[in-house]
């Protein structure tokens, strides 16, 4: 019975945000981004190591749908491949940015009052520190890869979801509810689980879907820098970095990967915003009725 | 009565808020008794420390000097019989009903909450928690069919309070403190309220009430004794009808003039 019923709630949250024409559009590309890292895993339309030194910066054909790059690798296979290294490094960097900010939020809004002073300092000023830095740290004993721009997202983005987040959550901690909670002898780890976490969820699926979109952008950024996605692994930024030396010469190829990361972008960062309205009961009446 | 047979005792209670120059004297040797089953209201202005005398009572807040017992055990401290017992039998109805219920959870889970967080606490999965919600909410005048359900949002004013009132009696407390539970809420909605408690007092007699108030009207329909507080230090207490009728303190005529006016 609970399963139905929460798969109904599922439902009703899936048809809100189908509803909105943002919402729709912003189903539908993350929806394809999935799809389409899955199948890039068994399949693509050329072998992603199948270099044609005679066809280099094609234009698109049908042999090569989005054409060729410098080495005469078809760029639409490329794409598609780096499509699952983004989904994996935007997936991983916001559960990371989620585990720790939602640890950093709890200690900020603890009641014990040494921690949550010592805290909110930390953060403060910790998050003066900018993601690139944090990438270049750890670039020096890492050296370029995946998990240095996952860490680094990770570690930037959860910074700014505890100190985004903490306003909300600091509202329901000093809520009568919460005060009727612990008057009854709740423990402080069971009132931040079911009444300040929830509360302070709203705000925390916006940032973290924002730290995804933002995670795609670094990864192209921190790649084209060099402390990013190593050589050799597909990724869009690794796309962008390998062509944009070439944008006066052959602007499609760099035209493809930026048009992806954008659409993207602007995808999750509508989605955390029609994802609030559908999944909070307290903006969404038709939640609250079913 | 003797002391035994009080609910709740507590004496020569002083809270000094600050230090130094900050100094802030919140209660000053102020005692206070609870007897079972009656109605005890607490009155006095702004900053007069009712709702400090409270917390204190509940063993929320630690007294700067002075001693609480509940039930005759002292209440002194987390770990004390007193305190744990006061968690257990006591409970909380707050001034504004929308910030005392959560608005992300119905009804049912917001009245079922200190059932479910004793039966966590002992351990025991015994209890009918769905009955005691019906029960509970049936009591303060709200239908559990129409109303279990719904969230705080889909509620006015009076049904919230009437909620977070069947909170407060799901767990058959044996000392419910209210503070100012009609303060934040319309005149038509505190008649509901009102109604609310003296259906409690009818039906469950063995309950003790603490109803910490301004509104004189309030007070002389429900409360059996009246302290008044001024300035964190007891300026009068005895009967509803005495304090009320033939106020002996300066402060208390003032209130009651104030109040007739």
């Amino acid at each position: 019975m609970t399963k139905s019923k929460s798969s109904s709630k599922f439902s009703i949250v899936l048809r809100l945000i189908w509803r909105r024409g943002e919402g729709k559009f912003a189903l539908i590309v993350l929806a394809s981004w999935v799809v389409v890292s899955l199948v890039s895993l068994v399949w693509t339309p050329q072998s992603l190591w199948a270099t044609d030194g005679y066809h280099v910066w094609a234009k698109p054909s049908v042999a090569h749908w989005l054409g060729t790059d410098g080495t005469g690798a078809d760029v639409f296979s490329w794409l598609m491949a780096g499509a699952r290294t983004n989904l994996f490094i935007a997936i991983l960097a916001v559960v990371f940015a989620g585990a720790l900010g939602i640890l950093l939020m709890s200690a900020m809004v603890s009641r014990n009052s040494a921690l949550s002073n010592v805290s909110v300092v930390a953060v403060d000023a910790l998050i003066s520190i900018p993601t690139v830095l944090i990438a270049l740290i750890l670039a020096v004993p890492m050296g370029a890869s995946v998990a240095v721009v996952i860490i680094a997202c990770g570690i930037g983005y959860g910074l700014n979801l505890a100190r985004i987040a903490r306003p909300q959550a600091l509202l329901a901690a000093n809520s009568d509810y919460v005060g009727s909670a612990l008057s009854y002898g709740a423990s402080g780890f069971s009132v931040m689980l079911h009444h300040i976490l929830p509360n302070a969820m709203p705000t925390i699926m916006v940032q973290l879907s924002l730290s995804a979109g933002t995670a795609v952008l670094a990864e192209s950024g921190l790649t084209y820098l060099g402390f990013g996605v190593p050589s050799g692994v597909p990724s869009w930024g690794h796309s962008l970095a390998t062509s944009v030396k070439f944008i006066n010469v052959y602007p499609l190829t760099v035209l493809w990967p930026g048009l992806i990361v954008t659409i993207v972008v602007v995808a999750l960062n509508v989605f955390g915003d029609v994802l609030r309205d559908a999944i909070d009961p307290v903006t969404n009446p038709e939640l609250r009725r079913s | 009565m003797t002391e035994q047979e009080m609910l709740l005792i507590g004496k020569g209670i002083s809270r000094v808020f600050g230090k130094g120059k900050n100094q802030q004297r919140a209660l000053d040797d102020v005692s206070v008794e609870v007897c079972s089953g009656e109605c005890l209201a607490l009155i006095g202005g702004s900053g007069s420390g009712k709702s400090t005398l409270t917390r204190i009572l509940l063993g929320l807040d630690q007294p700067t000097s002075g001693t609480v017992a509940f039930e005759g055990n002292p209440v002194d401290g987390r770990k004390s019989a007193g305190y744990q017992a006061l968690r257990r039998e006591s409970s909380l109805v707050f001034q504004s009903p929308f910030t005392s219920l959560d608005p992300r959870w119905m009804v049912t889970r917001s009245v079922a909450e200190p059932l479910n967080i004793q039966r966590k606490r002992s351990k025991t999965d015994n209890l009918d928690i769905a009955a005691k919600v019906r029960e509970s909410l049936a009591l303060v005048g709200l239908d559990p069919d129409e109303f279990l359900n719904r969230y705080p949002i889909d509620l006015s004013g009076g049904q919230a309070q009437r909620v977070a009132i069947a909170r407060a009696l799901v767990t058959d407390p044996k000392l419910i403190v209210a503070d100012e539970p009609m303060s934040a809420i319309d005149v038509a909605a505190r008649l509901q309220i009102l109604e609310a408690f003296a259906a409690i007092r009818k039906s469950r007699p063995e309950t003790s009430i603490i109803m910490i108030s301004h509104d004189l009207g309030v007070v002389q329909h429900i409360a059996d004794r009246i302290v008044v507080l001024h300035n964190g230090k007891v300026v009068e207490s005895g009967g509803t009808d005495d304090v009320l009728n033939r106020p002996k303190a300066a402060y208390t005529r003032e209130l009651v003039a104030a109040a007739s006016l």
